[in-house]
């Protein structure tokens, strides 16, 4: 007879209990976090070099969702049904969110222990997880063989005849209509809003619409229905490697910081902490820039690139002396009335 | 006493037979419309509430009265266009006019998504038209037709159309195709008969198609955003705007209440000047 102490009867218990658990208990284990980003495509590349090899690395499964939408993650928290662990912020997004206490505090023992990252990219709420520009891009085709170089040659329709597009959002195309009208770059906040819109209401005309997405920025440039615009600087560089007829300026563009960040009620915010690690990765970030030119600071990665790489990166020395910052202060708090004034102003 | 069971019983089976869409009715429209009416009085924390906003915003009457005065050309050009082609499609016999029914809801089926954006091939600045227009010397530069008011009621008109024509030829089927002959055996004008005759018979479907067709068009979203562009905006882009860009729900809940209420008002001067019955194609 088999001489079954208590000890061995308890562990068959236990064992018997883990074999008897249902299937979706079992699930629950292997984590899927959701991250949401900009989508388009980006995505593969993001799957490609960060996602896929998180997962196999951690067995952390990572489904992303796209668009970015403030409006979508102020939803979530009020019907308190957290869908993200992690989202994509931009700037203005970044004051509201943490303005309204709608972000979890980010453990920065966990995404940068060492400390690798500028002061800049260390937020309480956010990590900058890239940069970009909203630069002037225009037809190279249009013009015969001339480039404009400056919002002055921007607002010149005789030296460069032809449609323009811009955003419609008062954001920048204030600051846009400023330095056209000559205003040293450093000088441009808090924004001088009539002479701006005195300024606006020059090109007005010639503007033949007002774009909304970034999809449409380029579409239009591709479609000829305007031979100049704004853009995010990423958006060209895969239409120059096809050889399209299109080019941008470093002039005056408007340099932006975006975010990620874990949102309040997110189910996973250590392993979405953990995946945020992972951009720190400058080996990752070098292989991420040949397809996105959206950089984060990530530290040692202009050395990783070859000269001309790094030349179409927002954060390259040379780019950022020609920019300008983009004021999240002043925007965060005059957008709405700005914004207001912006509609009317367009519809007449 | 069966009987009178029997009609007890038979005097509840409609309203039970109707509970279930009522009670869907009641959680999917009674209560968000609660929840919109309670959002658009309530204000942001330090900021106007809705209806304030709705009295002192510059843009909200501009573009009411272009939503409505966009709904109204858009109504009377496909009533215009359409009700030719339903009197014709009316008149045909059974299954040659089966035939023409297909042919309008084929393009009925079509998503209004594809067949805004197909616009824009055909208005662009190189597109379609423009490039037409070029090469048969009508025009030496590119026109603007793409991103006007133009381009709007053309998109909506080409959506919209199938809906005039459907409902017209709803109530034309119905008309009694001898009191015209009879009229014109009397020594009628075609002109006589058809403005004395043909025309008052068929007002009921000129009325309920011209309701529908205004009410569908003060909803329009895509298509005013992909041919009119921000310039050229509706209350439903004004809706989406609040919502995705100014993250004002209070706003955006005014606006769709607004919306609503105008709606509301329409239906009720309508039914106000055409009796119940007449409406919604007849006596069938």
């Amino acid at each position: 007879m088999v001489d079954l102490s208590r000890r061995d009867v308890s562990k068959l218990i236990a064992g018997s209990a883990v074999l008897a658990l249902p299937p979706a208990a079992v699930q629950a284990q292997s984590t899927t976090i959701t991250v949401n980003g900009s989508g388009g495509s980006l995505a593969k590349t993001i799957e490609r070099i960060y996602e896929k090899p998180f997962t196999e690395k951690t067995g952390v499964g990572i489904r992303s969702t796209a668009p970015v939408s403030l409006a979508k993650l102020k939803a979530m928290i009020e019907t308190g049904n957290m869908e993200w662990d992690l989202t994509e912020m931009g700037g203005d997004d970044m004051v509201h969110g943490t303005k309204n206490g709608w972000l979890t505090e980010i453990d920065w023992s966990i995404v940068d222990p060492d400390k690798k990252l500028p002061d800049i990219a260390r937020q309480k709420f956010g990590m900058v997880t890239s940069t970009f520009s909203t630069v002037i891009a225009f037809r190279t085709d249009k013009f015969g063989g001339k480039a404009p170089k400056s919002w002055a040659d921007f607002w010149d329709v005789k030296a460069f005849p032809g449609p323009r597009t811009l955003q419609d959002s008062p954001v920048h195309n204030l600051e846009f209509a400023l330095l056209a009208d000559g205003v040293a770059p450093d000088k441009l906040y808090p924004i001088d809003v009539e002479r701006a819109f005195r300024k606006l209401n020059e090109i007005k005309k010639h503007v033949v619409t007002w774009w909304a997405t970034g999809a449409q920025q380029v579409q239009l440039l591709l479609d000829g229905e305007a031979v100049m615009g704004t853009v995010w600087n990423g958006r060209v560089t895969p239409l120059k490697k096809e050889g399209k007829p299109i080019d941008i300026t470093w002039n005056g563009g408007a340099l932006q910081l975006s975010y990620w960040a874990v949102p309040k009620g997110a189910k996973s915010p250590r392993d979405a902490m953990r995946y945020m690690a992972t951009r720190l990765d400058a080996d990752k970030g070098a292989e991420f820039v040949k397809d996105a030119p959206y950089p984060g600071f990530i530290p040692g990665l202009i050395e990783k690139l070859t000269p001309d790489l790094a030349r179409q990166l927002p954060i390259h020395p040379d780019n950022v002396s020609v920019q300008f910052r983009s004021g999240t202060e002043f925007w965060t708090e005059h957008r709405p009335a700005l914004t207001q004034r912006w509609q009317a102003w367009l519809l007449t | 006493m069966q009987g009178a069971l029997h009609r007890i019983a038979k005097g509840w089976t409609a309203p039970l037979l109707a509970l279930p869409l009522v009670v869907l009715f009641v959680v999917l429209f009674v209560v968000p419309l609660g929840e919109i009416l309670r959002v658009s009085f309530s204000a942001r924390e330090g900021g106007l509430s809705g209806f304030d906003w709705l009295t002192k915003s510059p843009v909200v009457p501009i573009i009411f009265l272009r939503t409505f005065e966009l709904a109204f050309w858009v109504t009377l050009i496909c009533l215009l266009l359409g009700y030719p082609v339903a009197a014709y499609v009316a008149r045909q016999p059974e299954q040659r006019r089966g035939i023409l029914l297909a042919l309008v809801l084929l393009p009925f089926w079509t998503s209004v998504l594809v067949r805004s954006y197909t616009w824009t091939i055909v208005l662009g600045r190189e597109g379609l038209l423009n490039a037409s227009l070029i090469w048969l010397g009508l025009a030496d530069s590119p026109q603007r037709f793409l991103f006007t008011p133009f381009a709007v009621q053309l998109g909506m008109v080409h959506i919209l159309l199938p809906v005039a024509i459907l409902t017209l030829v709803g109530v034309m089927t119905e008309l009694d195709p001898s009191l015209v002959r009879a009229a014109r055996v009397m020594g009628a004008s075609p002109l006589r008969a058809f403005w004395h005759v043909y025309l008052p018979m068929t007002r009921p479907g000129i009325v309920a198609a011209a309701m529908l067709l205004f009410i569908l068009s003060l909803g329009f979203y895509i298509t005013p955003a992909l041919l009119g562009g921000p310039r050229h905006r509706t209350l439903a882009n004004l809706i989406d705007l609040e919502v995705h860009q100014m993250n004002n729900w209070n706003n955006a809940s005014t606006l769709a209440l607004l919306l609503m209420a105008a709606t509301f008002a329409l239906v009720a001067l309508l039914r106000w000047l055409v009796p119940d019955r007449n409406l919604y194609g007849g006596g069938r």
